[in-house]
């Protein structure tokens, strides 16, 4: 006696392919839209002053450390203080609308409320001094912020994307005096800079095991 | 069959045509898929803070207190003495610091790079990028290659990049005190390049 039809012998088949690209397409959507590339790169969220890093940092040439002054030795950058922001602006543009949230700031005593781009989960706690002093640039994980006009996520800030440099620094280390300099590469290395860089690629340390980082 | 699965796969994959590509810009806040310990019930720096009635996380300092890391010493730290006087050279427990004049001057030129050259230019000149972009007529700094800046004491520099001048903001919220000492000598470093052919 047959239970089944004839038709269903290509069952097995159908279902064999169903499942290879069905599972295919999950693996691809869950890889590629689940991912810290797709999910974070690219935010960049309205701020309360439209300041520009492409005109302050790349037209007029300013070092990000004249405004992010702490980066050097403590673990944030920190966003700068009213003060810095009026140091210049109480003679600058001292009637731009734009300006408004920063002249009320001043008077006020109350901090302009800017919104982070830049966030690691808080089981993270990441370093921004020495980094810096390790020869780890800020266009290497920021990107080219000298040629935003807004900022925006620019690196997955993923914890793979942490290790491919934690396990092989040397292409991402750049003389400590180039830090800041966003249009430096490799090529434009002198002699003087490539011995630092063997130097530094030395001493370089960089955690792999879980407690580098999380604490 | 085998034409709805097609179908289904079409769909799918239009679907996901349709969806942005990784890198797109965007101004609303990120999803984060896996929330683990991703938020702690704790403050990180600079961040707003319910608990407190002026919102902030990080606390101003308390009026009439002293941070462990403040410097109490009134040359190093004001430039001035208890006469109020200024300091006349650069303190000797500052260039010790640095082991040596060389590295102190080598430091001074990374920090006036950042800090002063914007107004002051590299030279030292008063022929900066902001007075040239900026068009107000009262951001004028001086050159430093005159007698009255080379005659200054070590210690009014100190208290000009300390304080500030007229125009010029203050600057000791963003340069630490060794820091602008560094700054004094390199400044001094300036003025005896340019003497030359005076």
């Amino acid at each position: 006696m047959q239970i089944f039809p004839k038709s269903l012998n290509l069952l097995p088949l159908v279902a064999a392919l169903g499942v290879a690209v069905g599972g295919g397409i999950a693996t691809f959507v869950v890889v590629y839209y689940f991912s810290p590339r797709f999910l974070y790169v690219g935010y960049e969220p309205e701020q309360p002053v439209p300041y520009s890093h492409r005109l302050h940092a790349g037209q007029l040439g300013m070092d990000c450390r004249y405004c992010h002054a702490n980066v050097e030795r403590s673990f944030e950058a920190m966003v700068p203080p009213t003060q810095t922001c009026m140091g210049c602006h109480a003679q600058i543009r001292t009637e731009s609308a734009r300006l408004q949230p920063v002249r009320d700031s001043w008077t006020s005593g109350e901090p302009v409320e800017w919104v982070r781009i830049h966030n690691v989960p808080d089981h993270v706690f990441f370093d921004h001094s020495v980094h810096l002093s390790a020869g780890v640039g800020c266009a290497t994980c920021h990107g080219r912020v000298d040629r935003m006009e807004v900022v925006a996520q620019a690196e997955p800030l993923s914890m793979s994307w942490c290790l491919d440099c934690h396990r092989d620094p040397e292409p991402y280390l750049r003389p400590t005096s180039r830090i800041t300099d966003m249009d430096w590469t490799p090529e434009d290395a002198t002699e003087a800079e490539r011995t630092e860089m063997v130097a530094l690629l030395d001493r370089a340390t960089p955690p792999e095991n879980c407690s580098g980082c999380h604490r | 069959m085998s034409r709805s699965l097609i179908a289904a796969v079409l769909a799918i994959a239009g679907a996901s045509s349709l969806a942005a590509c990784q890198g797109q810009h965007s101004s609303e806040p990120p999803i984060v898929p896996i929330r683990n310990m991703h938020e702690q019930p704790r403050y990180d720096a600079q961040e707003a803070a319910t608990y407190f009635t002026d919102g902030r996380a990080m606390r101003p300092i308390v009026e009439h207190t002293v941070a462990q890391e403040m410097e109490i010493d009134p040359i190093l730290e004001d430039g001035v003495d208890e006469n109020l006087d200024y300091a006349p050279t650069i303190p000797d427990e500052v260039v010790a610091g640095f082991d040596g004049m060389e590295a102190l001057l080598a430091r001074g030129q990374t920090r006036f790079d950042i800090y002063c050259v914007p107004c002051h230019g590299a030279l030292g000149d008063g022929e900066g990028m902001v007075p040239e972009v900026s068009n107000v007529a009262t951001i004028r700094p001086p050159t430093f290659h005159d007698d009255r800046i080379r005659h200054m004491p070590d210690g009014q520099l100190y208290a000009t990049i300390r304080n500030g001048l007229r125009n010029m903001p203050a600057y000791g919220h963003v340069v630490p005190v060794r820091d602008r000492w560094a700054i004094v000598g390199y400044v001094r470093a300036l003025q005896l390049s340019q003497m030359d052919g005076q």
